[in-house]
């Protein structure tokens, strides 16, 4: 049983990363490192962060997210206004011609809410940034412990082999 | 100037229970004000403080971290007291009345403003320091939501060696 378990991980992992790759040719928008930072259960909130990197020459504008696992995402950005945080809805916002957009924490997020169910860290969802000219991109957002043990990561993962997360691919409709 | 800033209140834990501030004289006090429905900057301040208390060691059971909300509406205590947990299983959540968190809020200079949105989407504006308090409860420190947790060790320790 668990030998079949493992066959099947190990082909469902081989289909995705060939999957990615031919995806990531076509590509002209990847979301690099998209990660949900975990919550408690209870919280009727969480963030989303990731950089969109915009390798066309076009100006694209991403307007909307959804998701199965969220029935209400909005995009937002923190500002810091003399102390005072500010969350701001955001409509729209575009990024230039090769340029990048980061979500990081205390600056643009999205605010997922509305969890179909609650998520603990480890866990994956699929999220799906719209864009105004109808081009859309899907990303796979790990759930991450939201303590920065970053210092003692790094040199973990120095010593890891795991193949790289969060995969995207975009195509235009 | 921050000795006009702080001072003793009283508000409500999970369960009911009325607390004042005083109750934790003699530890150093980390008083956090934020909300539950704030997905980035709240957890952010959490996360610092599970951090810093965690570098602490030992020194952390001389140290209470307290979550006001400023969102009193919908953070009942209880629910209040579910989310602090998450984050460590030490942290206190108050809430209160409208007015008894208007109250602590201008004693502590904390600005929030409701956005217009209904209710279940509705985004408070809100000061996001961290406020030290010594083991008599003066104000000492302040520092941002998303200070590294070597800044806030640094300060508790230095609280930790005065004199009750």
């Amino acid at each position: 049983m668990n030998r079949l378990l493992t066959i099947k991980s190990i082909l469902l992992g081989v289909l995705l990363q060939i999957t990615a790759v031919i995806a990531s040719a076509n590509n002209a928008l990847v979301v690099r490192d998209p990660w949900i930072r975990a919550a408690p259960p209870s919280a009727p909130v969480m963030a989303g962060y990731m950089t969109i990197e915009n390798h066309s020459q076009e100006r694209m504008a991403l307007v909307r997210a959804t998701s199965p696992a969220f029935a209400d995402i909005t995009i937002h950005h923190t500002a810091d206004v003399r102390g005072v945080a500010r969350m701001t809805h955001m409509p729209r916002i575009e990024i230039a011609p090769h340029g990048e957009l980061v979500f990081q924490p205390g600056g643009f997020h999205l605010m997922l809410a509305q969890a179909i169910r609650p998520l603990r860290a480890g866990d994956e969802v699929l999220i799906e940034l719209v864009f105004a000219d109808g081009t859309r991109a899907s990303a796979v957002f790990s759930i991450r412990d939201g303590l920065d043990r970053s210092a003692d990561e790094r040199s973990r993962s120095r010593h890891s082999s795991a193949p790289p997360r969060g995969e995207a691919f975009s195509h235009r409709h | 100037m921050i000795s006009e800033v702080g001072g003793d209140f009283e508000l409500t834990r999970a369960g009911g229970a009325r607390v004042h501030l005083r109750d934790y004289r003699g530890r150093a006090v980390l008083l956090f004000f934020g909300y539950t429905h704030c997905p980035d900057v709240c957890p952010t301040g959490l996360y610092n403080l599970k951090g810093a208390l965690e570098k602490l060691g030992n020194a952390a059971g001389e140290v209470q971290v307290i979550m006001v909300t400023v969102d009193p509406e919908r953070d009942t205590p209880d629910a209040l007291e579910q989310y602090v947990r998450y984050f460590h299983p030490q942290f206190v959540g108050l809430s209160g009345t409208a007015r008894e968190i208007d109250q602590v809020a201008r004693q502590y200079r904390v600005h929030y403003q409701n956005d217009a949105s209904p209710s279940t989407s509705r985004r408070v504006s809100h000061s996001a320091y961290i406020y030290l308090l010594d083991r008599r409860q003066q104000v000492r420190a302040v520092f941002g939501a998303s200070a590294n947790p070597v800044e806030i060790v640094d300060g508790v320790r230095q609280i930790l060696q005065e004199p009750a």
